[in-house]
């Protein structure tokens, strides 16, 4: 497991970005400048870190954990758009894209989390004078928006029953689950309400699928699960 | 597996002591406390997880959450 102590550890610090797709890109010295002038925060599970609408006032990224990214909407349901994990930035594209940006969704932590915090200034002056961290931050935002038009395709073009397959063959397949979802937060992660989630994990147990033991979903099938998936 | 018996998550600070989840509660595990009328297991051993206790709150204080794994026994 990782150590990240304290701020004062920017050795640390240097090290963990320099592992991350994004800003490995960037030399020694310039890494050194992100921790000379960067903000350590930490939240747990559940804390709220960044607002909708909220003007990103500096550049977050992500060192450990894991933040669900959503929008709520009028009837007050979540989606969840995307996970931020580690060496992500937070809000990249409202980022890169406008200035005074606004955040376009909110962020909660799912686990304990750490985020750096790093001055917009320094930000727009690595991405000035080092085109191989441009092409890095290129290729970032080319995965994002593959990741956005993946959600928006299955969204519109998948029923709910497929997409709470593919959620629990993705989400059983991750090694180390540390923290349990509840029905809830499935609705939220594939969209829909609990209500279906529940009917549906009802429908899945009856197929023989799936059983339910007490809190533990244990999967049984999934050539199954694979096929309805894929529908 | 972590924890074998799990009982949900009850987050008394957000509860209003509506007493929807006790009434709804199909094992009696759950039950208002007389005096402040807030849920309390009075049966765990006979809570099943059903979640319907979870399913009828209308503050969202009470949690279950579900592990999801890949069947180990064959
Ligand atoms: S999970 Fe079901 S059995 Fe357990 S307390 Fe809630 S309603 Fe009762
Ligand atoms: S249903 Fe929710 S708000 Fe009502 S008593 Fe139970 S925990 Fe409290």
């Amino acid at each position: 497991m990782k150590q990240w102590t304290a701020m004062d550890d920017k050795q640390g610090l240097i090290r963990i970005l320099g592992k991350t797709a994004v800003f490995s890109a960037l030399s020694v010295q310039e890494l050194g400048l992100i921790a000379e002038t960067s903000v350590l925060r930490t939240y747990s599970p559940g804390a709220p870190i960044f607002f909708q609408g909220d003007e990103i006032a500096s550049i977050l990224v992500v060192l450990e954990g894991d933040i669900a990214v959503f929008q709520c909407s009028s009837d007050g349901r979540e989606q969840i758009l995307s996970h931020l994990r580690e060496g992500e930035i937070i809000s990249v594209v409202p980022l890169l894209l406008y200035k005074n940006a606004c955040h376009a969704a909110s962020g909660r932590a799912v686990r304990a989390t750490k985020i750096v915090s790093l001055p917009l200034r320094l930000f727009d002056e690595l991405c000035a004078k080092n085109a191989a961290f441009d092409r890095t931050l290129l290729r970032y935002l080319a995965g994002k928006l593959e990741q956005i038009s993946s959600l928006a395709g299955s969204l519109s073009l998948r029923t709910a029953r497929s997409r709470l397959a593919a959620f629990l063959i993705k989400r059983a397949d991750e090694p180390g689950q540390s923290v349990g979802i509840t029905q809830e937060e499935i609705a939220a992660e594939i969209g829909t309400v609990r209500e279906i989630v529940a009917r549906l994990l009802r429908d899945f147990a009856q197929a023989g699928w799936l059983k339910r033991e007490r809190q533990n979903l244990v999967l049984l099938n999934r050539e199954a699960l694979e096929e309805e998936a894929r529908r | 597996m972590v924890n074998d018996f799990a009982l949900p998550i009850i987050d008394l600070t957000l509860c209003s002591g509506c007493g929807a989840c006790a009434a709804a509660c199909p094992e009696h595990a759950l039950m208002m406390t007389v005096d402040s009328q807030q849920p309390a297991f009075v049966e765990p051993y006979a809570c099943t997880y059903c979640t319907e206790c979870e399913a009828v709150c209308p503050e969202n204080a009470i949690h279950c959450p579900l592990t999801i794994t890949w069947n180990t026994e064959d």
